[in-house]
């Protein structure tokens, strides 16, 4: 048998550091729900749908804090993240099409 | 550093299949000496420096990784600079390379060669341009997309979601044939100097051949241009997008002898690009409300399949022939993604000094 060496032309997987998870405390008597919709058509329905859904299992109302993105081509900035985390007890991210 | 495998030479093809390391061809074996030679056409003094870095994936792509996929490929070492600057172009922050690699849209990464390193690699910028048969063009557009595959994980069935994807996600890449005096090869069209080599990279669906050929009117050619490039199913078409048209020489010369310049070319066909609301509705297509497209129509009752004249690059090739040309579309509309373009250093020409974090764009750091 005739050997041959080869480099690998991948890339091991990245390594991801531990994260911390987002604390699990009792939901206040009216949350804020963070809606990031990726601007594609449909999705405000669609998130508006779940936010329905998701009032009607709470059984309680709640707030809300939009964010739309101009271009579902794009992630967030770190800075919108950073304001959703602070403000939203739990996040909605929606696709439309 | 890159590993090694040792492998049965007989099963080295099998083994890369079996990996998902190919693009569905065979490919070359990246061996040590093969991998030296390819890096031996650019000066660096260390492989593992970063070409670039895609923060959304957490990958980034050096020299040696490169030089591996271009062996693999089938490049020869002096194709390497021009797959380099490919590669610097693609990270360019406009190009949006993440989500270019992510889409449902499926698009290919269109390469086109300006200067005069694109004639002396042999590439072809005439007949069948943007067919097989070209060492060149076949190869440097393969290496592109296997570092997409291998190194930054673009594989179909995972973070490559393309719906359908085309025949150019092997390759599509070719040479521009230089335009006759007074228009400008790209190089210049960008601000480039004569001397210098580009590589021009933009996303694009599938090639559109563009036929005419019962006419010298350059009215009636671009006009009928126009009509295919706002085709009511494309998805930029009403929102804004881009591509690169492709004049055959034919097409070309009776623009030339008409006296139009390279911009006229360009808002011509800007202006008959534009589509009619309604025309756009009674073909089927419903208008996106409330969405990142603003599809609401202008005072003429339009609205743009084209973001503005300059988002229409204009490239001579192709050979002669009864009157062909081409329309390569762009992916998306100009928003989401765009082309970018970077000078190609020549063997032996050092990577500029990018400190200890790499030759990584600007945007990154």
């Amino acid at each position: 048998m005739t050997e041959i060496t080869v480099l690998r032309p991948d890339q091991a997987d990245p390594i991801v550091s531990t994260l911390e998870l987002a604390r699990r405390g009792p939901l206040p008597e009216r949350p804020v729900v963070g809606l990031i919709s990726n601007g594609k058509p449909l999705a405000k329905e669609m998130l508006d749908a779940l936010l329905t859904e998701i009032r009607e299992h709470l059984d309680r109302d709640v707030d809300v804090e939009h964010l739309v993105k101009p271009s579902a081509a794009y992630v967030i900035t770190a800075e919108q993240a950073d304001v959703m985390a602070v403000r939203a007890h739990m996040i909605i991210s929606g696709l439309g099409d | 550093m890159q590993e090694t495998i040792t492998l049965d030479a007989d099963l080295v093809q099998e083994e890369f299949f079996d990996q998902g390391w190919t693009d569905g061809l065979p490919i070359v074996p990246p061996t040590r000496d093969r991998v030296d030679a390819m890096l031996a056409a650019v000066v660096t003094d260390d492989p593992d420096t970063l070409i670039g870095f895609l923060p959304a994936r957490g990958r980034g792509v050096s020299i040696q990784q490169a030089a591996i996929n271009a062996v693999m490929a089938g490049c020869r070492p002096e194709y390497f600079p021009v797959v380099l600057a490919a590669l610097e172009a693609v990270f360019d922050e406009s190009f949006n390379l993440h989500t270019v690699l992510t889409s449902t849209g499926g698009a290919a990464i269109g390469i086109i060669v300006s200067g005069p390193i694109a004639s002396e690699i042999g590439m072809n910028s005439r007949h069948n341009v943007l067919g097989q048969g070209n060492r060149a063009n076949a190869t440097i557009g393969r290496a592109v997309r296997l570092v997409a595959m291998n190194v930054l994980g673009s594989k179909p069935g995972e973070t490559d979601a393309s719906s359908f994807g085309h025949p150019g996600k092997f390759s599509l890449c070719f040479a521009e044939d230089p335009p006759p005096s007074p228009w400008e090869p790209i190089r210049r069209q960008l601000g480039y100097e004569l001397e210098d080599t580009t590589v021009t990279v933009i996303p694009v669906e599938g090639p559109h051949q563009l036929a005419q050929q019962l006419t010298d009117s350059t009215e009636d050619v671009l006009r009928s241009f126009a009509c295919s490039i706002r085709h009511p199913a494309w998805f930029s078409t009403g929102k804004g997008g881009h591509g690169v048209l492709l004049l055959g020489p034919e097409h070309a010369g009776f623009c030339l002898h008409s006296g139009w310049s390279q911009a006229e070319v360009r808002q011509y066909v800007y202006e008959h690009a534009r589509v009619d609301v309604d025309e756009l509705q009674a073909t089927g297509v419903h208008l996106e409300q409330n969405s990142q497209h603003d599809m609401s129509a202008g005072i003429d009752g339009k609205i743009p399949s084209i973001n503005s004249p300059d988002d229409i690059l204009v490239v001579t090739a192709g050979g002669e022939g009864a009157g062909w040309s081409a329309w390569l579309p762009s992916w998306a509309p100009t928003k989401h993604a765009y082309r970018s373009t970077r000078r190609v250093r020549p063997t032996g020409e050092p990577l500029p000094d990018c400190g200890p974090d790499g030759c990584i764009v600007p945007w990154m750091r």
